[in-house]
């Protein structure tokens, strides 16, 4: 089964080498080097974007369900969802990759699940869902070649200045 | 773990192909333009984001600067806050039909100037006042836009540990 595994990866990483190698050289206009006084507006790309906006998300979203704080719990994966779907329209494609589509493929059977717990508020429920959401991000930073981006349920607060206790 | 892998392997490979396949000159253009070739549309970050990157992080300094009476890194911290609280005024004006600039001067500009002048009197007991005030001027925004489980409080713990918050002795 492994084999298959890295079989299929194999073929993935080279597809995506070819179609990247395919693509037609950018003008030379485009390397310009800009003079060092103009600012150029900063365009996050993945990496700062899964920083910024999912990351922090992912995080309250464990910690706020692991308290049971039902009404926060839902608007972190309202606001999780929200950012998945800005990310996508922002990179559509990432290393050749379509980035809706590995998304779709990695969240949106977890992000249902997690919705259905929050509304049911299961504890239970949650976790397992939780931990497949988890399972589903590393599944797509293994496939986009970043399987050392290993996320996994937070282990204590980043956000010491936020309550996650239901009041 | 397997049911995400294959899926997304799958979904990737035949991605790969199919954008191989759109490459110019393959005579596709003419298709329905899939989500991923569309046009890259800049992520516009809403408040929530704008909250979660530039906002609360500072919150959270600006307590651990003063705390340690840490008074020229508390006041660059504030103004960090405050400069954070006039961009996002301009790039959100309004949120869920408030006027996000009257929210924020109505919830914060008390306890700002207050807590700017606790800084510069290095006079920690006002400072954590002042602090406990811009808390509940937080708190109090979020229930009046409909987010009263967003509950903002004095860190408890560090949340920075690349960053020295104690002075220079």
């Amino acid at each position: 089964m492994r084999g298959i595994f890295l079989r299929l990866v194999a073929a993935a990483i080279m597809a995506t080498a070819v179609l990247l190698l395919t693509r037609p050289a950018p003008a030379l206009a485009e390397e310009a080097p800009k003079a060092a006084d103009e600012p150029v507006a900063f365009n996050p790309m993945m990496g700062a974007l899964m920083n910024m906006f999912i990351q922090p998300r992912h995080a309250r979203l464990g910690l706020a369900g692991r308290e049971e704080n039902w009404p926060l719990t839902g608007y972190a994966l309202h606001e999780l969802k929200q950012s998945l779907a800005k990310i996508s329209a922002a990179v559509p494609r990432w290393k050749g990759l379509p980035v809706p589509d590995l998304f779709d493929a990695a969240l949106t059977e977890p992000l249902a699940a997690l919705e259905a717990a929050i509304k049911a508020k299961d504890p239970r429920q949650f976790g397992e869902a939780y931990g497949q959401l988890t399972a589903g991000c590393n599944a797509c930073h293994a496939t986009t070649d970043h399987p050392f981006v290993v996320l996994k349920a937070p282990d204590a607060s980043e956000f010491p200045d936020q309550e996650f206790k239901s009041r | 773990m397997r049911m995400f892998v294959y899926p997304l392997i799958a979904c990737a490979a035949v991605a790969a192909a199919t954008g191989m396949m759109a490459q110019p000159g393959a005579g596709l253009a003419q298709q329905e333009p899939r989500p991923a070739d569309a046009t890259p549309v800049p992520y516009n970050p809403g408040i929530g984001d704008l909250m979660t990157i530039l906002v609360q992080p500072r919150h959270t300094k600006l307590w651990l600067a003063g705390h340690q009476e840490n008074w020229p890194l508390a006041g660059y911290a504030l103004k960090e806050i405050k400069q954070s609280f006039a961009r996002i005024a301009a790039g959100v004006p309004n949120y869920n039909g408030a006027p996000v600039a009257d929210l924020i001067e109505t919830a914060m500009s008390q306890p700002m100037a207050s807590l700017d002048f606790a800084i510069k009197a290095g006079e920690p007991r006002q400072f954590a006042e002042q602090y406990g005030k811009l808390t509940a001027g937080c708190n109090a925004c979020h229930a009046s836009t409909g987010h009263p489980y967003i509950v903002i409080k004095t860190p408890e713990g560090a949340a920075f540990a690349n960053q020295e918050f104690q002075p220079k002795r």
